[in-house]
């Protein structure tokens, strides 16, 4: 019957040290640090992805509320009617 | 030793299999996520580009729908729709100011990432509503 692992340490040396438990308990710590990083890292790609939507769609409502400024003073109206069209052009998009 | 190496391999197979599905869950999930928040920014950009073509002088629901399909076909988006509204009549022959509103819409299924085709995702993708006006010059 073998009673010694690879390196010559008897196991009942290394089971009254508790060597069992401490690497399971080291283990489960290092699945928890690394999965807490991993969720950081997907909600940080998550966050990247969504300003850049938001970045884009800031574009699309400022470029339409330009091209309604230029279509309207091109209709003669005056620039103090027109401020408040625009800013409705931009906030519908 | 027989016992220490059984033991070893048994727990290493269940963090294995604890962290695996966790970790692909997560980077897919992920992944699926942001490319389809791609997907809706670009078909806002189709549509964006579609009501600048219709809303134009001479500019029609024929017109906005092919410079829709073409922005689309260009960036990679099948089976994309633009829903016109309130009605093509009037987005054709509206006057000037006549409120016009564009939606562009793709199918979830034709659009994937990394989603297994077991998951039969029946919704659609949807750029969001551009509201605009009926230009004069």
């Amino acid at each position: 019957m073998n009673t010694h692992i690879k390196n010559d340490i008897p196991i009942r040396f290394l089971q009254s040290f508790g060597i069992e438990a401490q690497r399971r308990g080291a283990s489960t710590i290092l699945i928890v640090f690394m999965f807490a990083a991993l969720v950081m890292l997907a909600f940080l790609g998550i966050n990247v992805s969504l300003l850049q939507r938001h970045h884009a769609e800031a574009q699309i409502a400022s470029d339409l509320a330009a091209r309604r400024g230029v279509d309207l003073l091109a209709q003669g109206i005056e620039e103090i009617e027109i401020d408040p069209l625009v800013r409705d052009a931009a906030e519908l998009n | 030793m027989v016992n220490v190496c059984a033991k070893g391999v048994r727990r290493r197979g269940i963090e294995v299999a604890l962290t695996l599905p966790l970790l692909t869950v997560t980077l897919f999930g992920m992944i699926e996520i942001t490319h389809r928040w791609h997907l809706e920014k670009m078909l806002k950009l189709a549509t964006h580009e579609a009501m600048k073509a219709g809303a134009d002088v001479g500019g029609d629901s024929e017109v906005a729908e092919d410079v829709f399909l073409q922005h689309t076909a260009a960036i990679g988006i099948n089976g994309a729709e633009l829903l016109i509204g309130p009605a093509v009549e009037e987005f054709d022959n509206g006057a000037e100011g006549q409120i016009l509103e564009l939606t562009g819409t793709a199918p979830a299924l034709l659009n994937r990432a990394v989603t297994p085709p077991i998951i039969n995702d029946q919704r659609d993708f949807s750029g969001g509503r551009i509201t605009y006006w009926r230009e004069s010059l």
